[in-house]
């Protein structure tokens, strides 16, 4: 299911002067893609996102999403229908938690929609294996849980409603390297799936592993709408000029390439990088062990912190304290 | 003197599943601390018993000298400012400016020095331009600052800052970063901060890194000495640093930890 958003603009209330949020906005985003929305803080990214479900309507133009159109004067009973097909993921889990036990919360979704409560609580723990929350935490209160534990359940709850769209805000912010991985893999199959997922990030990293298009933002309007290798060969300067990061591979290939490195194609990963960077020196004539001049207080610091571990281990505790 | 002193501590959630058995860390003053941990290791729940908004079953926490019991918590907590990962649970004002001045009511600052310490605070955050802003009007990496500003004002000895950054853009981030950096180098000993993150390029900001694993305390290296022992991290679910991943993936490289810089002045030599 395809979401077209065609002339969309937006701003807070009826009133003519209030700020506006989202200018001419005119995008497709394709099922069975991830499409990634980037841009610095107040750009529009969350407002537009907040478009593609009908939380927030049109002032002008319009979102169709599958065969449903949302302008300013879609009616309020047409909206369950749209948020049927759109589930989100918002930026701060716990803000969508509210059931006595994480069980109870993933299954008010499919419960709403109609599911009874057997099939409700079969699809639930369908949804919390797939975000590996382990059985044990099914019971607790979503309360008692850390954050990114909450960042399992509140996808957990999107999921077992099973949408045909899945927009994402922020949604690795807050979890561990492992946490963020196994949350990679989980968008990726659920493009596999055919299901059209929108991810708003601030890491470029995962946007370079992940999207099949980058949306940028900026001041409400559509900077750029690109494939993630065709984007990130833009200049330094341009994505100092919009406020954004570039992935971490490409920010060091790029500062190589001011050093005479050459990099034939946009580095991916540390592999890409390394096997990149090897084939351009002549390593037998790099002598082992290999010393750095200029990286003095690195090594003093390394040195000076192996002494300060065999003070830890006598004091326990450990000071550290220069 | 030590600003935080944690002697002995036991605390779980849930009766007979301990977290924290016999935990043992000593922060001194003045000390620049990150505290990494995959997520559930207790790296919060820390904080959160440091500031008394948890109870520890046994075992003292003792600030700056003082210990935590429930008599001295407003005393404690009078040293110790906290930013938390989600700033709208910690927004009370109808104003931005409102909302930083609400701490300084509470500790009776007269309502005449209050406009100066509220612009200077959110001045440090980049958000003097936002004082008359209704607080739900702004993004979350904004809401952050604010978040930070209203503990700036109250001129802490220690700010915990959990996961502060973790949904800040690159430009609120690395503000909220280069803010801590002047405050710590304008405060030396007279601020301690602790940072709960994930982020090993922000961890690297510390004088010191203590990696908890379950409750336990794993590793407490100086940033370099840490981001070299790439197994160790690993197994912890952590990751190493980009630049010491693209070390150890070349031919050849030097034995010690570089940052992002030094590696690429080193490769530019080999390139000569």
């Amino acid at each position: 299911m395809a979401i077209n958003i065609e002339g969309l603009t937006f701003h807070y209330g009826g009133a003519k002067q209030s700020p506006t949020i989202l200018d001419d906005i005119n995008l497709t985003i394709p099922s069975g893609r991830i499409t990634a929305i980037v841009g610095q803080t107040g750009s529009g990214k969350s407002t537009l996102v907040q478009n593609l479900n009908a939380l927030l309507l049109p002032s002008g133009g319009q979102v169709v999403v599958g065969d449903q159109v949302i302008t300013s004067k879609t009616k309020e009973k047409a909206l369950p229908a749209v948020r049927a097909q759109v589930g989100m993921v918002f930026q701060f889990p716990e803000n969508q938690l509210f059931a006595a036990t994480v069980l109870e919360d993933v299954m008010y979704g499919p419960k709403n929609f109609g599911k009874t409560a057997e099939e409700a609580e079969e699809l639930a723990k369908k949804a919390l294996n797939r975000v590996s929350l382990a059985e044990e935490f099914w019971q607790r209160s979503p309360f008692d849980l850390s954050g990114g534990q909450m960042r399992r359940v509140a996808l957990a709850g999107v999921l077992a409603m099973n949408p045909k769209a899945m927009v994402f805000d922020e949604p690795a912010a807050g979890l561990d390297p492992q946490g963020q991985l196994e949350l990679l893999d989980l968008l990726r199959s659920l493009r596999t799936e055919g299901k059209t997922v929108v991810l708003i990030s601030h890491q470029m990293d995962q946007v370079l592993a992940l999207a099949d298009q980058v949306v940028v933002m900026q001041d409400g309007q559509v900077a750029a709408v690109e494939a993630p290798d065709q984007l990130f060969q833009r200049s330094r300067q341009w994505f100092l000029d919009h406020s954004l990061d570039l992935p971490t591979p490409v920010a060091f290939a790029k500062d190589l390439e001011e050093k005479g490195y050459h990099f034939d194609h946009l580095p991916t990963s540390v592999a890409d990088v390394a096997a990149q960077i090897a084939k351009q020196v002549d390593w037998s004539q790099v002598t082992e062990p290999v010393n750095v001049a200029g990286a003095d207080w690195q090594s003093q610091q390394a040195s000076q912190s192996s002494a300060d571990q065999v003070l830890t281990s006598n004091s326990r505790g450990g000071d550290l304290h220069e | 003197m030590n600003a935080i002193t944690i002697d002995n501590l036991n605390y779980g959630y849930q009766e007979g599943e301990p977290l924290f058995q016999d935990f043992q860390l000593t922060v001194p003053e003045g000390q620049w601390l990150s505290i990494v941990g995959h997520n559930g290791s207790g790296k919060s729940t820390l904080a959160k018993l440091v500031l008394g908004l948890l109870e520890a079953q046994s075992g003292d926490i003792t600030v700056f000298g003082q210990e935590l019991t429930p008599a001295s918590l407003a005393a404690v907590r009078a040293q110790v400012g906290m930013v938390f990962q989600n700033p709208d649970n910690q927004f009370v004002g109808a104003t931005v400016a409102d909302d930083v001045a609400f701490g300084l009511e509470n500790r009776q600052v007269p309502s005449a020095e209050m406009p100066a310490l509220i612009e200077a605070a959110l001045q440090q955050v980049g958000m003097a331009d936002f004082a008359d802003r209704e607080p739900h009007t702004l993004s979350g990496g904004q809401k952050q600052r604010v978040a930070l500003a209203s503990v700036l004002a109250l001129k802490p000895k220690v700010i915990i800052l959990d996961e502060a950054t973790a949904m800040l853009d690159p430009a609120g981030k690395s503000a909220v970063l280069a803010t801590l950096q002047e405050l710590k180098a304008k405060y030396q000993d007279q601020l301690t901060l602790i940072m709960i993150t994930h982020d090993m390029d922000e961890a690297a900001l510390a004088d010191r890194i203590v990696v908890i694993n379950d409750g336990e305390l794993a590793l407490d290296e100086k940033p370099a000495a840490l981001f070299v022992q790439g197994a160790a991290l690993k197994q912890l679910g952590l990751d190493q640093p980009f630049e010491t991943q693209l070390q150890e993936a070349l031919p050849k490289a030097p034995q010690q930890y570089l940052s992002k810089q030094e590696l690429a002045a080193w490769l530019s030599t080999l390139k000569a």
